[in-house]
């Protein structure tokens, strides 16, 4: 369990305006940063070594595309999701694979879900649809491919 | 005797009856595996059979004799690929184990490559992206090559029909030949759809084998026109 609004302290002390936080029932801080500070905040956890970077997901809103980003320290359980909302007219967040290895896979399935477009990642390609797939997928405003293997269904 | 130069006959009941007598009483039988394949009981007047030799006689054309032992034994021995997209997969494994045991009808030889095979039971969802694998593997099976659709999502897409990546229906890329419905089929479910491949089998005419191929290969080249799978 986390102490309340210990990483929340810690970011603003930092220098990260943290726009919002919660405490899940879990324990786990969930703070909301802007996409320009979140490069540094990944950088601030990642001089705690025992901090990793569990999973990266991604959905729609109604202000644009959201990441969220959840840290967890291996050592003494301590969990902190970040989150990050850019505007779908340009959907570009700083990529974290240089920090942590693990995010190299989930932005790729990110960007190949919702179009999230990582900025300095080193192979931004599609991971889940084939390489000519044409869109993506999770966005609310997707259709699906109309052919000879896909056809609408009315029900 | 001449009629016994004119014409081939085979003495069914020692030949035959062993495999299908105590294996499973619903399979074809040894009147069904033989009216399938143009051969009869003897009814012509102007053989001169005698009644006690009657039950035990069959008479047929040669083409007719060939087709039906060249059947038989294809038929028994159809081998499957090892190809299993999702939770059918699991079904046909348990089918292939001893519960079930589907060495029991000589198919237990689950081969690694299609070129050794002769069947493919697609045994789960198909996505788009999987598509062009399986044709892929389709074309590298050795004719004569069988389909069974195993379950609902390779029948229609299943419950995954309305999404934007699972093709709707395997029959919708390759031929199909017998179709298993379920989610997933029970074990025996895919046993019964392996006893009506081995029907469809006994039915076939070795003259018609040519052209059987050249309605495959049209098939899936139509396919691939249509739809731009990525093919070589």
């Amino acid at each position: 369990m986390t102490e309340a609004n210990v990483y929340s302290g810690f970011l603003s002390a930092a220098g990260i305006a943290v726009k919002a936080s919660a405490v899940m029932a879990t324990g786990v801080e969930v703070l909301s940063i802007e996409a320009k500070d979140l490069l540094t905040a990944a950088g601030k956890l990642k001089k705690d070594k025992a901090m990793a970077l569990n999973f990266i997901t991604a959905l729609e809103v109604k202000s644009g595309y959201q990441a969220a980003y959840y840290f967890s320290n291996i050592t003494n359980g301590d969990a902190v999701e970040l989150k990050v909302t850019v505007p779908k007219a340009d959907p570009t967040i700083a990529s974290l694979s240089d920090l942590f290895a693990s995010a190299n896979w989930q932005e790729r399935e990110a960007y190949d879900m919702i179009g999230l477009n990582f900025e300095g990642h080193p192979n931004l390609t599609r991971i889940l649809n084939p390489d000519n797939w044409d869109g993506h997928p999770l966005r609310k405003d997707y259709i699906g491919p109309i052919d000879a293997l896909n056809q609408p269904v009315n029900i | 005797m001449p009629w016994l130069k004119l014409i081939t006959t085979i003495f069914c009941q020692g030949l035959f009856s062993w495999e299908y007598a105590d294996i499973i009483k619903n399979m074809a039988n040894i009147e069904e595996l033989f009216s399938a394949s143009q051969v009869r009981p003897p009814e012509r007047k102007d053989l001169d059979i005698p009644d006690d030799l009657k039950a035990n006689l069959l008479v047929t054309t040669v083409g007719g004799f060939i087709d039906t032992i060249y059947n038989w034994a294809r038929s028994n021995s159809v081998w499957p690929l090892t190809y299993g997209t999702s939770c059918c997969a699991i079904e046909m494994m348990s089918v292939g184990m001893s519960r079930f045991d589907i060495s029991r009808f000589g198919s237990e030889v689950f081969r690694a490559t299609p070129r050794q095979a002769d069947l493919i039971i697609t045994a789960g969802t198909i996505t788009r992206k999987m598509a062009p694998a399986l044709v892929r593997l389709y074309q590298q099976l050795p004719e004569p090559k069988y389909v069974i659709a195993m379950g609902a999502c390779t029948i229609t897409g299943g419950m995954f029909h309305d999404s934007y990546s699972v093709v709707q229906g395997v029959d919708r890329i390759i031929p199909v030949d017998v179709y298993v419905p379920g989610c997933p089929p029970r074990p025996e479910g895919l046993l019964h759809g392996l006893f009506t491949l081995q029907r469809k089998i006994r039915r076939e005419k070795l003259a018609d084998r040519k052209a059987i191929a050249a309605a495959h290969d049209r098939a899936v080249h139509d396919v691939c026109e249509e739809t731009g799978l990525i093919l070589n």
